[in-house]
């Protein structure tokens, strides 16, 4: 996965640095469909994204696994929590509640 | 013949319900994922054989993450059931297909019932079976397990099943990647029998099956070493489960199509329910409404059962005096066994039978998962675990099945803080008691509009108290005792379902309030004769229980009371049910009570000095104070260790004291 080479806009010393609102607030990559790849818990309702990888290990990847949060499948935010609220998701016809630091480990295709 | 038949699938898919429809069992059900913790077992006859059923608990696989996952996985591998049933969930075929393939690497034998066949009919989903059977190959049942429906279909498929008269192999899925690594683990493997279970498991590195292998085979051996060149990783265990899942889609695109969003309706209430501005206070707003409805009606009859259980006890008093009975053994029984019991029945079951049917109606409706999705970043600003709510929810209905369902919290520390704070939710033998004394104390105002709304107000500021108290030690266990981060944490939010109402008068009152009759009746009978004792055995012209109180008075004083009320909380100790008999009999001179309504219940109290910070004191103490003997033994139970009930025995009493003493203090 590429990351975006940020750094270099300070070290030319002569160029402008962008505006702070002309950064992309998240990580993104084309990926081989063309679209970018996102964290989970930075969408918005009612985006519909299909799930890229889990970063999870052990234990908890098994429980995400099972609850239907696979790669390939496809997963709808409901309802995004305010603050430490938990936020809705609508995966395999069943709606699932996470916290943010579950959904930050998906990385999905948007 | 006997045979064996165990009932898997995920989560609140209704397991128990078809559990109950197989047995005609009562098997309590709720329509929220890990309403079952333990296994259940019952029996049906069906053609002259015998056949055993096995509730087992909700699991979302059977890798063996949590304790019941590994109950499940440990039943249908090892001891090795005729049939399997796996229940899934009409509405939600995809995931629990999952699960299905799950369990068919296990065992050969399986049955896929597919219930709340209802919903799936209103929500426009249809299901072609005869293309699921030739998919996968196993026997398919629909149910509606609520309504009975396809209940006989089931019973002569799993007959039919167990007695080979269906002809057809169930799926194997082939996991393409993987058949080189597989076979080569296969061919490595001596000394078993059980080549392909084995070699499977090994394949996707799973530590806990292994565990529970070696406890069920001690004598085999497998030689790990010989395996470890083939580079086991997760990756092997994410590919077979993504190829489960592929296929599961495959064969659900095939054969299940959809016409409208089933969820769109829940989708729309929880809008509502689980807003961040109107989540909690909606919260609090049905709990003023049920115990205000509670408080209300329960009065009438109250009074009426106190008034005809007196009727009844001149007539017994009378009977005894015609056949010539010893006094004291009269007095003994009519006073002390007779009116402590009755007194019990007639505060105790009123409010029980109208407060059980709310509790029980918001249950199956779905509710109580929403309860935690609202409370739960106060829970983790806690250190606690989210579903601690829901166990909250159950202590609501009695402490001791809260503790036991801790169990569906995963991480240990923040299991053994739900346990120690469960006791901060009144359950029902305290309830009445907090009742009785709104309706009696705060009953005093001019205005009739506020006699009406202030007690039911009352009643939940005690359980707000309750339920901050319970994050405040919470809070206090994980910065000091049980130290750590708050887990992970995922929670299923059902489907809001429609309750039956009668199914829901019939569990909350039969099941439900004659239970916990028959406990405090059980408790009340020799609490009462030894208080009759207590108080007519006299050691230097004042009688055993004077002594106890007056020994105790100072103590109560301090804090707001007196020597009375606390020795009754000491001998309600077995049920928290008996405290108010208990304190109104200690009352009384003759060591009897002659209360024929609520509002006698008042003078009696009144008249020994209560006031109504007197009342708000032994509500607060009533609330706080130690776990009745069944919860402690529970919490004994589970836990395994003295330190912890011992723990969970002290910090609700040291609490319940020093808040009261600063209540003495500032009034």
């Amino acid at each position: 996965m590429l990351i975006p080479p940020f750094n270099i806009y300070y070290e030319k010393k002569n160029q402008m640095p962008l505006l702070i609102n002309q950064f992309p607030i998240f990580t993104y990559n084309e990926n081989r469909y063309g679209g970018r790849i996102m964290k989970l818990c930075d969408l918005d309702t009612g985006v519909l994204v299909k799930i890229i990888s889990i970063n999870a290990f052990g234990l908890l990847n098994e429980r995400l696994m099972s609850l239907g949060f696979i790669p390939g499948n496809k997963v709808m935010v409901i309802k995004k929590g305010h603050k430490n609220q938990l936020s809705i998701y609508e995966v395999s016809k069943t709606l699932i509640a996470l916290r943010n630091e579950e959904s930050i480990l998906f990385e999905v295709d948007y | 013949m006997t045979y064996e038949i165990a009932l898997t699938g995920n989560p609140n898919t209704g397991k128990s319900s078809i559990f109950n429809a197989l047995t005609k069992l009562k098997q309590h059900t709720g329509n929220w994922p890990g309403k079952t913790v333990s296994t259940a077992q019952g029996h049906y006859i069906y053609n002259k054989n015998t056949f055993k059923v096995i509730d087992t608990p909700g699991a979302y696989s059977l890798m063996g993450f949590s304790e019941e996952e590994i109950v499940a996985r440990d039943y249908i591998c090892f001891h090795d059931p005729d049939v399997v049933v796996v229940v899934c969930d009409a509405t939600t075929l995809e995931r629990n297909m999952n699960f299905l393939f799950g369990v068919l690497d296990y065992h050969k034998k399986v049955i896929l019932v597919i219930n709340m066949i209802d919903e799936a009919i209103k929500n426009g989903i249809t299901i072609n079976k005869l293309g699921l059977l030739y998919d996968l190959g196993i026997p398919i049942v629909y149910t509606n397990a609520k309504e009975n429906i396809g209940i006989d279909e089931l019973k002569a498929t799993i007959y039919k099943h167990i007695n080979n008269e269906f002809k057809f192999n169930p799926i194997n899925i082939s996991y393409d990647k993987m058949t080189d690594k597989y076979n080569k683990i296969k061919t490595k493997l001596f000394f078993t029998n059980n080549k392909e279970l084995l070699s499977k498991r090994i394949l996707d590195a799973d530590d806990s099956f292994f565990n529970s292998y070696y406890q069920y085979f001690p004598n085999e051996r497998i030689n790990v070493e010989l395996l470890r060149d083939l580079k086991i990783t997760k990756e092997n265990r994410n590919y077979i489960i993504k190829t489960n899942f592929e296929t599961s889609r495959k064969i659900i695109e095939r054969n299940v199509t959809y016409t409208s969003d089933s969820l769109q309706k829940t989708k729309n209430i929880d809008k509502v329910l689980t807003s961040k501005k109107y989540g909690i206070p909606i919260m609090l707003l049905l709990l003023f409404v049920v115990f205000f409805i509670t408080i209300k009606l329960a009065n009438y009859p109250s009074s009426l059962l106190l008034t005809i259980f007196d009727f009844i006890g001149n007539l017994l008093f009378k009977f005894f005096n015609l056949i010539n009975l010893n006094n004291f053994i009269a007095n003994l029984l009519i006073n002390g066994v007779y009116t402590t019991l009755t007194n019990v029945i007639s505060v105790m079951l009123p409010p029980m039978a109208i407060f059980f049917p709310f509790f029980t109606f918001l249950e199956d409706l779905g509710y109580l998962p929403r309860i935690a999705y609202n409370l739960d970043h106060h829970f983790k600003k806690c250190g606690c675990h989210g579903k601690q709510s829901l166990t909250m929810c159950m202590g609501l209905g009695c402490n001791a099945s809260g503790v036991i369902g801790t169990r569906i919290i995963d991480s240990k520390r923040e299991r053994l803080i739900a346990i120690i704070t469960n006791t901060f939710i009144p359950c029902n033998g305290r309830f009445p008691l907090i009742f009785t004394l709104a309706a009696t104390f705060f009953t005093t105002f001019p205005s009739p509009l506020l006699n009406a709304i202030v007690p039911g107000f009352v009643a939940t500021i005690i359980i707000f108290i309750g339920i901050m108290i319970t994050m405040l030690v919470s809070k206090f266990l994980a910065k000091t005792m049980l130290k750590g981060e708050a887990s992970t944490f995922s929670l299923e939010l059902p489907p809001y379902r429609k309750p039956k109402l009668l199914a829901i008068l019939y569990t909350s009152f039969i099941d439900r309030t004659l239970f916990v009759l028959k406990r405090a009746i059980i408790i009340a009978a020799p609490a009462g004769a030894i208080i009759f004792l207590l108080s007519n055995i006299f050691i230097e012209d004042v009688s055993i229980s004077h002594h106890l109180a007056n020994f105790l008075n100072s103590f109560g004083i301090t804090i707001g009371m007196d020597g009375v009320i606390i020795l009754a909380f000491i001998l309600a100790l077995p049920a928290n049910e008996i405290v108010l008999p208990l304190i109104i009999m200690l009352y009384s001179v003759s060591g009897s009570l002659a209360a024929t309504s609520l509002n006698d219940f008042q003078s009696i109290l009144i008249d020994n000095g209560w006031t109504i910070f007197t009342a708000i004191n032994v509500l607060l103490f009533s609330l706080l104070h130690f776990p009745c003997s069944t919860t402690l033994l529970t919490i004994f139970k589970e836990t395994k260790s003295i330190k912890w009930t011992i723990v969970s025995f002290f910090i609700p009493t040291l609490i319940a004291v020093s808040i009261c003493f600063f209540m003495a203090l500032i009034f």
